[in-house]
């Protein structure tokens, strides 16, 4: 027969290694003809699914096997392992799982004892010591000399030797090269590879690259022509391949079985569960078309026999209750009134009318994703629940292949290239991440000279490097749970965050493999509302759950209307406030539109005006085809949703449930893919035969587009929008709590603490400073202080908290927790708590101790002296100086504040300016507010906020702030181009501009930026940036 | 009272930097300390300070604001170097030249200079106006107090000339207290405290200081204080030890040369042995009559003082050279190295070889045949096989290696230093093999052994095979693919 099967195949899933992705091996197999490939990459199973999809789609069989290191008398040896079934493919999983459990990430030794109980897996070695040792444990049955023929003159010799062993040992020879890449053309690539593994620059690389460019993947004449002397051991790659029946649709998945109260089954359990929930979430009394909807969801996951994933997640969801922990369900599980039910999600389906087939249908077979957000800083003690409770070996998280993107790919190619480190940062810098094609234009740029040879290696290979998996590390919160153990389906590696295990494999490939993952994501913002629940019911003694929260309030409808959001979830950025005065919503449902609309998917699409437009009675809410009204009555006649668009791809282009749930999957990895745009030619013709305007067909394609990037499903908007409601509504009526609440639960959200501050402040709130007597190290509550009377002022005051002290950690939390307070003096609490003296200064300076009687820089020259004598046992001796320093003037003490806490209790560093600024005719941010359409003015503010979306045309969205508000900027690219440096750095920044007012939302357009002339200590201030 | 004189060149690393890369003037530039993208940024010109950068800013986020930001790392090597350059210049204004522990500030006596320059303010002035013409900007002021002097300078340009001791004081006390070099902690924290100036520090009682900012603070107050001010330390010159004598009349006989050469080698060894120290090498130059300067370099194997065997060395390197002319002038200059004295071997523990003996029979191949003479070849990895090894010039024998025995192969490979090309036999396919002398034709070839690489410089792409001859001769060959050339490369025995 002329043909062989290539048995050592590794892809760029062999790290840093392999120069051809997996489906590129596959195809050129495909190619060439050949009935069947191996992968094997390196210790491991990464780019297994990869090929196996694609062997699949082109009908070639795939050999499943790994290259393992295994320590043979103290050296490394590396052997070829092949699973001939199931069985010896569990086993091989097991080998490697142990192999990178006893070595530090990245890197597996297999010790000859793991093999030697190994069935059904067959051994190809290319060294004789090797050969004898596994011979010892496996006899020659499972065994094969590997023979390999790169024409290199020292394999010649060893082959002898190989072979002289083989003959001993009666062991057959096998003929197989190692394989690295697909094709010649890639040699200098796999160089590359090798050199950035191993360090080293391409002109001191010696050994650590190949000494040819034999290791492509041969065709049948090829590789006859190298093993023309002996056709036999080219011939037994047949038989090896045969005996190797094992496929990875072979793989029998099942999610792993609850703990079930004695005489009951899952179903039952699960239904009796279900019908519990249901009772309690609608007080006793199952509406019908609830029970119709329930008994329909229990009857297909009874068919799909998924009952056990349902009951895990409500495990899951139990044990946070019982914890205090709060946690709910997103993404398309909400459309499950069995996962309302059962606690998961928190949004009824039936109410809001979801479709339940979005998240699961028997056609489509697929396992349910429910994604749940838990509060983040206490994410990894769910995270080691769920190790506990399924053990190491039945639970490990999914992993996440990093890959090259333009920048690193620059950065690592020119280095091995030898390439001027300078001029390698330079071009970095000039390369943006979403880049996604390395412009030559810019290496010139950078000042590297275009024409040299080097600069042309540069852009080709870095071109070429382009989305190859660099290394491993772990999914966010992704969980692959099993019936049997998860390295009988793939090996499970240590991760490097301690006391994590990670899967070879990555979502992409679990979803491929129809795998069950359970997601549990960190979520700041139900930290927030937990903390913000928890001060209600310690000081105004009121219990509230995210469900019991008063629906529908009209005064929480109202500040969202005017876009007064800052702090709260999800419709507090700069776009969203925009957004908000101009959607005005009134019902949760224009929350759910709220949150969906300022995606990418509707911009691109351009359905937003449109739906504005209907919305306010400015346009006639039209369908583009009656049968559409069904899909795009809630929304008006736009779509707004991912379902929706789905809907339209089946109703409008004809698409089948197959076809519509490839476009979802093409949706979601259009990036690493780019298979999207081969649904426009499919779709957009499909539709305008329907009657289908044309304009209409390409906006829904550019949605779809626009979806790709990041989209919303109604179900995940309508989770989000909760929260957005909830904490709109804490923030309303308990604007201290909230604002208490926030700043405990930092980092998160869009603004940084002292924007929060001053937002609080503006809304009645006192906001007391850090006192080391009074402050906890967490923000807290207490009765204010403010003599004046204001009726808008909450009897509660926030005092901040030592945590926001710069310079203050977990050590010194536990030394302050842990010492008596109140401090009577300054020495006593340096003995007491033995903080060092940067800790020490860090407070003085931040004036946590002029509850003492002491200004900050007398606090500053006492602590410095007191430090020296903590260790001693004796009470400190007192404060010998008699120099006294010069109090803080009030301005000073705000720019300390910044300095020392990144915000200030006591005022805004604006109002410093202020004064001078009014001698400029220089507006305050309300002043411009009310400022009329096309008036041009001249505004100073600190910069809080600078934003430049994807979708926004290189236009640069600026968030200025005062002592009295806020201003937006929009900043054209030209202007900002214009002045770049300043734009990107000023904190606090000048503008000239014009007034563009439309429906109650005002914007400055920028004309030119510039450095006020007035003196302010620019260290006050840091903003967050997001491009 | 007695005057003391600072000169000093403000951020030396940037001035080196424009020095260097002078087409770099006019744009943004920012020293950094590390050429990766966390290195920092140490100094800056006004240029970029312009656009917003600031002191200790990564690399990266710089380049992010600045795309056309020039960076440059200044060695200490570099630094240290252009201040060797810097004193030796200065030390002709003045033999009093003590290099500051910062970089770029120099203390110099100018105490005897008035009256040659006619006045302490011209002096300055023709320091200041000498550097300027090198393209360095530089501050010089005479005062009475070096640590005064250069406080005052950290804040003027150009000369500054003091009256008076309170006059210096006085102006050195305006000197921001962040320009005197403290680390940043003490200085944010004494400056935190309202101590801006070199004044408001010098108020402080010194122990109070000690006791709350540690030695650092202590110091720089101790630098300023009246009667601590230690007098300058000046650099001695670091002349080579050299000597010359005139040949008169012209003459090239070596014996004759030679006994002249020993009598001045005589007094240079004398000068040398006076320093404590030894000659390391030789630099021997021959002014001719009517033909260029003839130089040797003569490196005896080990720092010596032994005028025979130098001597010898010389006369071995000229024996093996024809002077193109008579000599007129012999300049004889030692590279010298401080001496040390060995201690003799204890009886016993003598080494069987005399080592000593090969690197003085070393030496006197190298002064014979020149300093290439003498090399052994280094292993390198690398798969070409002319890469594969690389023929060094050594010092030293060494004992104690042997030879490392390939294990497979008891052949010897004899490789050509440059393979030789062989004409092809027709057809020109590379199967068919070269072809050879006329007397002699390949009976068998194995291969091919491809070897291939070196494609980010020059692609090198061939078969090696070995040819067995009718002769019994076994050959080493290469097909030389892109060149489509057959080469021999070497033979086996």
């Amino acid at each position: 027969m002329n043909t062989y099967v290539p048995l050592w195949v590794k892809s760029n899933h062999s790290f840093l290694e392999g120069a051809s992705f997996p489906e590129e091996l596959v195809d050129r197999a495909h190619a060439f003809g050949l009935p069947a490939i191996a992968i094997t990459d390196r210790d491991g199973v990464y780019g297994l699914v990869r090929a196996h999809m694609r062997a699949k789609e082109l009908g070639i069989r795939l050999v499943t096997g790994a290259q393992l290191t295994v320590d043979v008398e103290g050296a490394d040896h590396r052997v070829i392992a092949l699973s001939k079934t199931r069985l010896g493919y569990a086993n091989l999983c097991r080998a490697l799982s142990l192999g990178h459990s006893r070595c530090e990430k990245g890197i597996s030794l297999i010790k000859l004892e793991d093999l030697r109980e190994i069935e059904d897996v067959l051994f190809l070695c290319k060294t004789p010591e090797a050969l004898r040792a596994l011979h010892a444990a496996h006899g020659p049955s499972s065994l094969f000399a590997l023979c390999v023929r790169h024409l290199s003159d020292y394999e010649r010799p060893k082959e002898r030797r190989l072979r002289g062993v083989a003959r001993e040992l009666g062991v057959s020879s096998v003929g197989v090269n190692e394989v690295l890449y697909h094709d010649k053309s890639r040699r200098p690539l796999q160089d590359v590879l090798s050199c950035i593994r191993k360090g080293k620059v391409l002109s001191e690389a010696g050994f650590v690259i190949r000494g040819n460019a034999e290791h492509d993947l041969k065709s049948f004449e090829e590789a006859a022509h190298l093993f023309r002397d002996d056709p036999a051991c080219l011939r037994r790659t047949l038989e090896i391949a045969d005996q190797c029946a094992f496929n990875l649709d072979d793989i029998r998945y099942r999610y792993p079985e609850e703990h079930l109260p004695s005489g009951k089954s899952e179903e039952s359990w699960l239904r009796e569960l279900t019908f519990h929930g249901a009772r309690a979430r609608y007080h006793g009394k199952v509406p019908s078309d609830v029970r119709s909807q329930i008994e329909r969801e229990l009857n297909i996951i009874r068919k799909l026999d998924y009952g056990g994933y349902f009951l895990t997640m409500h495990e899951i969801v139990q044990y946070c209750r019982q914890s205090n922990i709060l946690c709910q369900g997103r993404g398309s599980a909400a459309n499950s009134v069995v996962c309302f039910c059962l606690g998961i999600t928190a949004i009824d389906p039936v109410r809001m009318d979801l479709l339940f087939e979005r998240f699961l249908s028997v056609e489509r077979a697929e396992p349910p994703d429910i994604d749940l957000d838990i509060e983040h800083d206490r994410r990894e003690e769910v995270i080691q629940h769920v190790y506990a409770k399924y053990g190491r070996r039945h639970a490990a998280m999914v992993a996440n292949i990093i890959r090259y993107r333009i920048r690193s790919a620059v950065r690592d190619v020119g280095k091995v290239l030898g390439l001027s480190r300078t001029d390698l940062e330079t071009a970095t810098r000039l390369l943006r991440h979403r880049d996604d094609v390395l412009n030559p234009e810019l290496l010139r740029e950078a000042g590297l000279d275009k024409d040299s040879p080097a600069t042309h290696h540069l852009w080709s290979l870095a071109s070429q490097v382009l989305e190859f998996p660099r290394h491993l590390s772990i999914h966010p919160g992704g969980f692959l749970l099993g019936h049997r153990p998860v390295d009988e389906i793939v090996p499970i590696e240590p991760a490097t965050m301690e006391a994590r295990t990670v899967i070879q494999w990555d979502k992409y490939d679990v979803d491929n493999l129809a795998l069950f993952k359970v997601d549990l994501l960190g979520l700041g913002a139900l930290t927030c509302i937990h903390h913000a629940f928890d001060l209600l019911a310690e000081h105004k003694g009121l219990a509230f759950e995210i469900a019991t929260v008063p629906a529908e309030d009209e005064a929480t409808y109202q500040m969202v209307s005017k876009g007064d959001t800052v702090g709260v979830f999800q419709i507090e950025s700069r776009a969203q406030m925009a957004m908000l005065p101009r959607l005005r919503p009134r019902t949760f449902y224009d929350l759910v539109i709220e949150v969906a609309i300022v995606r990418p998917g509707p911009i691109q699409g351009d359905m937003v005006h449109p739906y504005l437009r209907r919305r306010k009675g400015e346009e006639e809410v039209v369908y583009p085809h009656p049968k559409l009204e069904r899909i795009l009555k809630k929304t008006l006649g736009v779509p707004i949703f991912q379902e929706q668009v789905m809907k339209l791809a089946v109703e409008a282009a004809g698409y089948t449930p197959g076809e519509a749930d490839q476009l979802r999957r093409d949706m979601a990895a259009w990036r690493r893919s780019g298979r999207i745009e081969k649904h426009r030619s499919r779709m957009v013709p499909r539709m305008i035969a329907q009657g289908i305007p044309e304009e209409f067909a390409e906006r829904v394609f550019s949605q779809i587009r626009g979806f790709g990037e990041y989209g919303f499903p109604e179900s995940h908007a309508a989770s989000f929008a909760l929260l957005a409601y909830v904490t709109a509504w804490l923030r309303r009526h308990h604007h201290e709590a909230f604002a208490c609440a926030i700043l405990n639960a930092q980092p998160m959200g869009f603004y940084t603490p002292a924007t929060l501050v001053e937002d609080a402040k503006r809304h009645g709130v006192e906001v007391l400073p850090i006192d080391i007597n009074k402050s906890s190290w967490d923000c807290k509550l207490e009765k204010g202080q403010s003599p004046v009377a204001s009726a808008k002022r909450s009897l509660y005051g926030v005092r901040m908290g030592l945590r926001y002290v710069k310079g203050l950690g977990a050590v010194e939390r536990e030394r302050i927790e842990a010492a008596e307070a109140p401090h009577p003096n300054l020495p006593s609490f340096v003995r007491q708590t033995r903080l060092n003296k940067k800790a020490l200064h860090a407070l003085a300076e931040a004036g946590a101790f002029e509850c003492f009687g002491l200004n900050r820089r007398d606090a500053i020259w006492q602590v410095r002296s007191l430090s020296r004598f903590t260790r001693d046992s004796l009470p400190l001796e007192p404060a010998s100086s008699q120099i006294s320093f010069s109090s803080l003037a009030s301005d000073d003490k705000v720019i300390w504040d910044y300095r020392t806490s990144h915000h200030s209790t006591r005022g805004h560093p604006m109002r410093v300016l202020r004064h001078a600024l009014r001698a400029r005719g220089i507006p305050e941010a309300t002043a411009v507010q009310r400022r009329a359409h096309g008036d041009e003015l001249r505004y100073v503010g600190m910069v809080i906020c600078r934003q430049r979306p994807g979708t926004a045309s290189g236009v640069t969205f600026f968030t200025l702030e005062d002592e009295t508000g806020f201003v937006n900027v929009v900043i054209w690219k030209r202007v900002f181009d214009q002045h770049a440096a300043l734009a990107k750095t000023a904190a606090l920044l000048g503008v000239t501009g014009e007034i563009q007012k439309a429906d109650g939302v005002i914007h400055l357009i920028a004309k030119s930026l510039w450095v006020p002339d007035v003196a302010l200590v620019e260290q006050t201030h840091r903003s967050r940036d997001f491009h | 009272m007695k005057r003391v004189s600072c000169v000093l060149l403000p951020r030396l690393p940037l001035q080196i930097v424009l020095r260097d890369k002078p087409h770099w003037q006019g744009a943004p530039i920012a020293v950094v300390d590390d050429e990766g993208p966390g290195g920092r940024i140490t100094q800056l010109n006004t240029l970029a300070k312009k656009s917003r950068l600031r002191i200790g800013m990564r690399q990266s986020v710089a380049r992010d604001l600045l795309p056309n930001l020039h960076t440059a790392l200044v060695s200490p090597e570099e630094a240290a170097e252009v201040t060797r350059e810097l004193r030796s210049a200065l030390q002709t204004f003045s033999p009093r030249v003590e290099p500051a522990n910062e970089a770029g500030v120099f203390h110099i006596d100018p105490e005897g200079l008035r009256r040659i320059y006619g006045g302490y303010r011209t002096w300055a002035t023709c320091v200041h106006r000498y550097l300027r013409a090198r393209h360095w900007k530089s501050s010089v002021t005479v005062g009475f107090h070096r640590h005064r002097a250069t406080a005052v300078a950290m804040t003027r340009d150009g000369v500054t000339v003091l009256g008076s001791a309170d006059q210096e004081r006085e102006l050195a006390n305006q000197t921001p207290l962040r320009e005197l070099g403290l680390s940043g902690e003490v200085c944010e924290s004494l400056m935190a405290l309202g101590i801006e100036t070199l004044g408001d520090f010098l108020i402080v009682p010194v122990g109070e200081l000690h006791s709350r900012f540690g030695e650092e603070a202590r110091a720089l107050h101790d630098l300023f204080a009246e009667d601590l001010q230690l007098p300058i330390q000046p650099h001695a010159f670091d002349e080579p030890a050299r000597i010359s004598f005139q040949v008169d009349p012209p003459d090239e006989d070596q014996t004759r040369l030679l006994f002249a050469i020993k009598g001045a080698l005589h007094s240079l060894l004398h000068q040398v042995r006076a320093r404590v120290e030894a000659v390391h090498s030789l630099e021997l130059t021959l002014h001719l009559e009517r033909a260029p300067i003839h130089r040797e370099h003569i490196e005896p194997a080990s720092p010596t003082l032994d005028l025979m065997l130098i001597l010898e060395l010389i006369r071995l390197r000229l024996g093996e050279t024809k002077l193109q002319g008579a000599v007129e002038e012999v300049e004889l200059l030692a590279n010298t190295v401080r001496a040390h004295a060995e201690q003799e071997a204890l009886p016993g523990h003598q080494p069987r070889r005399d080592m000593s003996a090969a690197h003085r029979a070393l030496d006197r191949i190298r002064a014979a045949y020149g300093e290439q003479s003498v090399t052994k070849a280094t292993v390198r990895e690398a798969h070409l096989p002319e890469a594969s090894f690389r023929w060094e010039p050594i010092q030293h024998a060494r004992t104690g290696e042997q030879a490392r025995v390939p294990p497979l192969s008891s052949m010897v490979r004899r490789v050509y230093s440059r393979p030789k090309p062989l004409a092809a036999r027709l057809p020109m396919e590379p199967e068919a093999g070269p072809s050879l002398a006329r007397d002699q034709s390949i009976e068998h070839m194995y291969g091919p052994y491809r070897v291939s690489g070196g494609w980010w410089k020059r692609l090198v792409e061939r078969d090696y095979y070995y040819a067995e001859t009718d002769h019994g001769d076994l050959l080493w060959l290469f097909y030389d693919r892109p060149r489509k050339r057959w080469f021999l490369h070497g033979v086996l025995d």
